[in-house]
């Protein structure tokens, strides 16, 4: 069995609560852990808060796809990556964004969205066990 | 939502709700006399649901800030709390303590 839902939130910092209640209701309907869960929601979180902060975006989707082995998740902005800045800079004020995804998760990419082609997109996939 | 509620014992604030960009600026706020006045800092967690990192960088920054005049007890975390605590290595602070 195999689910998928989108949701659009606002991009602003009151949007991360909506995100994370929409993650919970996902995750519980999909029957993921409760360990795998919180570690989801603390790495989409931080994809989020990116997203709100630095992408200059009005809004960003979630995209929730969960399969028999693993729950994969995008946050996808409409902004430009800032990768001419230093990454301490980029991540102001989180500053542990990227790393935590890192580590919280089994695997994240990013593709980076530019000036001709915007949109950040985080995919973010955490296995079931 | 935060709800940010002052303890005089032991002495610091009890916690309600979820700790993400929304909200820290609150918990900066509420902790900031605290910190400045000195002595150990009670933060009672058990009602956080959720504490992302803007949350934990603003207990770091209490950490340097108290450097040596008092600690930071931080009690009944939940398992979400203490996964955070965990993957960004709280435990190096001299001055940190994590409870039941």
């Amino acid at each position: 069995m195999n689910g998928t839902s989108t949701r659009t939130f606002p991009a602003t910092p009151g949007s991360l609560a909506e995100v994370r209640d929409f993650l919970r209701r996902q995750a519980s309907a999909a029957g993921l852990s409760e360990a795998a869960t919180d570690d989801l929601l603390l790495a989409v979180s931080e994809a989020c808060a990116n997203a709100v902060l630095h992408s200059g975006s009005q809004e960003f989707d979630v995209e929730w796809r969960d399969g028999p082995t693993a729950v994969e998740v995008a946050v996808r902005d409409r902004g430009t990556f800032r990768r001419r800045v230093r990454v301490t800079e980029v991540e102001r004020p989180g500053g542990f964004g990227i790393p935590l995804m890192t580590a919280l998760a089994d695997r994240v990419e990013i593709s980076e969205g530019t000036a001709s082609d915007p949109g950040t997109r985080v995919r973010i996939t955490k296995r079931r066990s | 939502m935060l709800e940010i509620a002052t303890t005089d014992d032991p002495r610091g604030l009890r916690l309600t709700g979820e700790i993400d960009l929304a909200t820290v600026d609150d918990l900066t706020a509420a902790l900031e006399p605290l910190v400045r006045a000195g002595g150990d800092i009670t933060l009672d967690l058990a009602g956080v649901r959720f504490l992302g990192s803007s949350g934990v960088q603003v207990l770091i920054r209490a950490l340097d800030t108290l450097d040596g005049r008092g600690r930071l007890l931080l009690a009944r975390p939940g398992s979400s709390v203490r996964r955070i605590f965990e993957v960004m290595g709280l435990s190096r602070f001299e001055n940190l303590e994590v409870g039941a």
